[in-house]
């Protein structure tokens, strides 16, 4: 009867991917696959950030001279959208002020992916921004 | 539940008491007094028969599916109505994203077994079930919304 129930009302759900709800954007998938600056570098900073609930994992390296951020990259796994965004964020972030990296606020990030952001998966895409602020955090307490 | 209590010291009663304090779950009582009437009008045999048939026949459809790694036993033989697998090149929660859009309801992740993943070096698995209201026609839903989403992730 339940069986019968659920199938019956299954077809009225409406499903796939509209273009607009596409968070597997071709951008999103070749960042994921194939992600820019991944791997250790020399550094003066780096933090590890997670998000416990779902396992996604990021360590930034940052090496910060004279206030700019000279070169960025990041080791980790995770979601695409977690991983396509720290891909995206270190190649941003490069040559930039670190007064600069401060002001990114969560919509540059939402833009800078190109997709929409639904509520679950609001922390797969802030994870990027949660981990390079606090790189710069801990690079500033450490030379101030 | 406290047995006594003065102005410089209290006591409390035995166990069980000691930790019942307050109205017990009556309500809850109730409820699963229905729960366990409900699993008795169907019968407990023709639910294990129903699940080993569904996972039977799942395991089978999923072997078809490429680049999917069953995690756990091959057969239904030695597991019950769950069946974790892995995709290589897809983070569980990008499989669940996408079976979910099909309206198929997985889980997806660690499922508390962090230390457990890191042996098998995968970052999660994603976890199907099968139960009483489960049809043959919805393992084929699943199977079909699993292929799709290897499709978008274009593996």
């Amino acid at each position: 009867m339940n069986a019968e129930y659920f199938m019956k009302h299954s077809g009225e759900i409406e499903t796939g991917l509209s273009e607009e709800d596409n968070i597997y954007k071709e951008n999103i998938l070749d960042h994921y696959k194939n992600p820019h600056n991944k791997g250790e570098i020399k550094h003066n900073s780096s933090i590890r950030e997670l998000n416990p609930t779902c396992g996604d994992e990021i360590t930034v390296f940052l090496e910060i001279k004279d206030s700019k951020v000279k070169d960025a990259s990041f080791t980790g796994h995770g979601c695409a959208i977690s991983q396509a965004g720290i891909s995206m964020l270190t190649d941003k972030i490069k040559g930039m002020n670190i007064n600069d990296v401060k002001k990114i606020k969560n919509e540059d990030i939402y833009k800078m992916l190109g997709i929409k952001i639904t509520v679950p998966r609001i922390r797969c895409a802030l994870l990027s921004l949660k981990a390079v602020n606090s790189a710069v955090k801990n690079y500033e307490i450490r030379n101030n | 539940m406290i047995r006594e209590v003065t102005l410089n010291d209290s006591t409390w009663n035995e166990i069980p008491w000691k930790f019942e304090g307050g109205t017990q779950n009556i309500a809850g009582v109730i409820a699963f007094g229905k729960a366990i009437e409900y699993l008795n009008d169907i019968g407990m045999n023709r639910i294990k028969k129903n699940d080993e048939e569904l996972t039977g026949y799942a395991l089978e459809q999923i072997k078809n599916v490429k680049n999917v790694k069953i995690i756990g036993p091959s057969d239904n033989k030695n597991r019950s109505a769950i069946i974790s697998f892995h995709i290589d090149g897809m983070h569980p929660h990008d499989v669940s994203e996408l079976l979910d859009r099909e309206g198929v309801a997985v889980r997806g992740g660690h499922h508390c077994c962090m230390p457990l993943m890191k042996v098998l070096k995968i970052p999660g698995t994603t976890r199907a079930s099968f139960y009483i209201y489960n049809t043959k026609e919805d393992v084929d839903v699943f199977i079909e919304a699993l292929k799709k989403a290897i499709e978008v992730f274009k593996l």
